[in-house]
């Protein structure tokens, strides 16, 4: 019953993704809207967790990405992958590229550099300085966790943990087989804990 | 345990994310909007225009290229050469006659199957065109009626030429001893002529019944061609049938004191070419195909007429023989100077070689030309050989004297001469109008462009098929850049076609023309291939992200490809308007000239004062040697 759930949610999204693709092929607005507020921010973040934070490179990715999406939107196979996994696929190779280029700078981007202005949006209900730090933790906790762990690994970690990917989509995003995904997601856990751990003490 | 790890690493990767800054969505939405490809038309709006598209360049490449003409190669310029000449009739033994139902080559017969309708209807008072689909008329009957009702309308010597011609084609045939020019007083030979005729079954005796229609024929063309010396002759040759021997010897010389001695083919052949122009072949085409020989009756004729000169050499024998020798130099003489008038008078090549045969067969007994292999002699400079004193040569001089045998010596040294120089001209394409093996590297280009326009058209077709839109969008390959990429990949074809061209500029052989043609033809199959696999190479580079590369090698094939079909285009029309443009001036030069007048201008003094090389005769009997 719960496998019936699950497939019937499956295809369900499987629908919705093949109706906004036909809507972005007709060259429909709200098409663009639609696709801009459902993936818009999750890309973005997906992009400055790859490239140490860095928003102005972050939305740059991001904006490529969803006009790389109406433009090649024909390449778009539903049976495939989801239109999400489909997204993420073709950010993450915008940012292999980026982080290419970040590696080779021996300075931090000024975009990655945390500035007060970016704190006022950190949203928490409780007192501010509480905000920021756990903010600024987090972020060490994050640049920990990426010394720590691969690229490949820390990517399966955000997929699955942020954008709530199945298996199957990150199989799609990462290029590699559902196998591979989940035997990636157990040792990137195994070394994440460790990494915690670490920290704490 | 693992779900507070999991909740732990949620809450970390979430908290460490940023916001996207303000303005962020209008910042997207625009590049997005500037990201949308543009509508796309109607579908059936859009093969409709593929395919006139496709229609137009395919039209565009075939259009002006002619349906025939030889290709560049040697072995079709000689043999285009024999079609632009009257030389390739040829015939050895007697007889040469026509058959009833002759068949013309292919390309011919649609044309000859309308003429005599075609005529009829639309040119029923012409006497040109009616000679000219009468000429190239396959059934004889038909050819007979048309000829016959242009020398009734027409009444001009060509228009009885060809009648007269055409009758004579059919008409009895008889056979004397003359027939194989055999000395009289060799009675082996005579014995071995004698069962040749009876084994023939041939009749050595013309009824008057047999002849009357022919030489009506003849004594009309005789009165509308008072200077004309070739019905003489005819006339003489059917008194000989007739046995009528003193009539026709009279005749016969008749003949030679004519000033002129023709078969008036060259306006038959300009008859024809009219025809075919006006039943819708190109100047050229139609020329050509007029020079081919086509014009029926005319090697019936030109042997007859050879015959006439073996009957001259063997009457001057008999009568030799028989004490009368008056008679015998006169049938010699009579045989001579119409030979001359022949090579004199005549506009085509094939003529006046006949009358260089006809001049050295009535002379054979007064001046002889030996080889050297025979005479044992070093290689004589005239035909490889050099004249000597004839059998009765004495006797010719006694009773023409020295002079007239002189005068016989250097006429036929001339004539030699001047058949070598036609061999010679005909044997290194010089036969050929200027620029022919040009034109036919031209129309390989022609064709071989158009073939690689029409692949090409079938590859994009290939390639736009399937997902099209898939395709366009997969690569991020640009017009200009695709349009490079063809350039590139047809390198090999261009350089190829301009090697070609370069080495088909001039006429004439030279080795290495074969491999030179094989080498376009590799350099036309490799930008083939490169223009298919160049696509696919680029794709690694221009994919766009999430697309494959399959997606992008058709999108690429999609812009490569129309450039290339452009390109190829404009060569084969570019081809094909050159080579037409050569044609027109061919047909407007050659059809402003006889044949031997090309061959006079072409060959200049050598022809007009032909060089006579010392050693060339000899005042002896040539040397006796084992045969």
């Amino acid at each position: 019953m719960e496998r019936d759930a699950a497939h019937q949610a499956h295809r369900a999204a499987d629908q919705t993704d093949m109706d906004l693709a036909r809507r972005l092929r007709d060259a429909d607005p709200a098409a663009h809207a639609q696709l801009c507020d459902q993936f818009g921010a999750a890309l973005h973040g997906f992009a400055a967790s790859r490239l140490m934070g860095d928003r102005e490179l972050a939305e740059d990715v991001m904006i490529q990405t969803l006009a790389d999406a109406v433009r090649s939107i024909e390449c778009f196979e539903p049976g495939r992958a989801s239109l999400g996994a489909w997204l993420y696929g073709i950010a993450r190779r915008k940012i292999q590229g980026e982080r290419r280029k970040l590696l080779r700078r021996k300075s931090v981007p000024a975009g990655a550099q945390t500035s007060l202005d970016d704190l006022n949006d950190v949203g928490c209900d409780g007192d501010m300085a509480e905000g920021v730090a756990s903010r600024l933790g987090a972020a060490q906790t994050v640049a920990r966790l990426s010394r720590a762990l691969s690229d490949d690994q820390m990517e399966a970690l955000v997929l699955h943990y942020v954008e709530g990917f199945s298996t199957r989509d990150i199989a799609e995003v990462l290029k590699r087989s559902p196998r591979a995904v989940n035997s990636l997601l157990h040792w990137a856990r195994a070394k994440a804990r460790e990494a915690l751990s670490q920290a704490d003490e | 345990m693992n779900d507070e790890l999991d909740r732990k690493l949620r809450d970390v990767l979430r908290s460490a994310r940023p916001k996207p800054s303000a303005g962020w969505r209008e910042r997207a939405l625009t590049a997005m909007a500037a990201a949308q490809p543009e509508r796309a038309a109607a579908k059936s709006r859009r093969l409709v225009t593929a395919l006139i598209g496709m229609l137009v360049l395919a039209a565009l490449a075939f259009m002006p290229y002619s349906a025939s003409g030889p290709g560049a190669g040697m072995e079709s310029a000689l043999a285009a050469q024999g079609g632009m000449s009257t030389v390739g009739l040829s015939g050895e033994e007697p007889g040469g006659r026509e058959e009833p139902q002759r068949r013309l080559p292919e390309h011919l017969r649609p044309y000859a199957g309308r003429a005599p309708q075609f005529v009829r209807e639309r040119y029923a008072d012409d006497p040109e065109m009616l000679m000219g689909a009468g000429l190239l008329a396959e059934d004889r009957e038909v050819r007979l009626e048309l000829l016959r009702s242009a020398s009734e309308i027409g009444a001009g010597p060509a228009e009885l030429a060809a009648y007269a011609v055409q009758v004579l084609a059919t008409a009895p045939e008889y056979y004397r001893l003359a027939h194989w020019a055999v000395d009289p007083a060799d009675a082996a030979a005579v014995g071995d002529a004698r069962q040749k005729i009876e084994a023939s079954g041939v009749p050595s005796v013309l009824q008057p019944g047999d002849v009357t229609e022919p030489l009506e024929a003849l004594h009309r063309w005789q009165a509308a061609d008072p200077e004309n010396g070739f019905p003489v002759a005819l006339e003489a040759y059917y008194l000989y049938g007739l046995h009528r021997d003193a009539e026709a010897l009279q005749r016969w010389e008749e003949a030679a004191e004519r000033p002129a001695a023709t078969l008036r083919y060259q306006e038959a052949i300009w008859a024809v070419r009219r025809l075919l122009r006006e039943l819708g072949m190109s100047e050229w085409e139609a020329l050509t195909a007029a020079y081919s020989g086509e014009s029926s009756g005319t090697l019936s004729a030109l042997t007859t007429i050879r015959q006439c000169a073996r009957i001259g050499v063997y009457e001057g024998r008999l009568a030799a023989m028989e004490g009368r020798e008056a008679d015998a130099v006169r049938w010699w003489r009579a045989t001579i100077e119409f030979g001359r008038h022949m090579q004199e008078s005549t506009d085509t090549l094939i003529e006046f070689l006949s009358g260089v045969a006809i001049e050295g067969v009535g002379a054979r007994d007064v001046w002889w030309h030996e080889r050297h292999r025979r005479s044992g002699l070093s290689e004589g400079p005239v035909a490889g050989g050099r004249l000597f004193q004839g059998r009765h040569h004495d006797l010719f001089v006694s009773q023409a004297g020295r002079e007239a045998s002189e005068a016989v010596r250097d006429s036929l040294l001339r004539a030699k001469v001047r058949a070598e120089l036609v061999k010679e001209y005909v044997a290194s394409l010089r036969g050929l109008p200027e620029g022919y093996m040009r034109w036919g590297a031209l129309g390989a280009l022609t064709r071989s462009y158009g073939v690689l326009l029409a692949l090409l058209v079938l590859g994009y077709a290939a390639a736009s098929i399937w997902r099209r839109k898939a395709a366009d969008a997969a690569t991020a390959l640009g017009w200009r850049s695709g349009a490079a990429v063809a350039l590139v990949a047809l390198a090999p074809a261009l350089a190829g076609s301009v090697t070609l061209l370069g080495a088909m500029w001039e006429v004439g052989l030279r080795p290495g023309l074969a491999q030179i043609g094989w080498m376009a033809s590799g350099a036309w199959a490799l930008s083939l291939l490169a223009l298919l696999l160049a696509p696919l190479v680029a794709g690694i580079w221009s994919c766009r992200s999430g697309a494959r590369l399959v997606a992008a090698w058709r999108g690429n094939l999609r812009r490569v490809l129309p450039a290339a079909m452009v390109v190829c285009a404009l060569v084969s029309l570019g081809a094909g308007i050159w080579r037409w443009r050569t044609e027109a001036g061919w047909a407007e030069e050659w059809g402003a000239q006889t044949e031997v007048e090309r061959v006079q201008e072409a060959l200049g003094s050598a022809w007009t004062n032909p060089t006579i090389l010392e050693d060339a005769w000899r005042a002896e009997k040539p040397p006796q040697v084992e045969r």
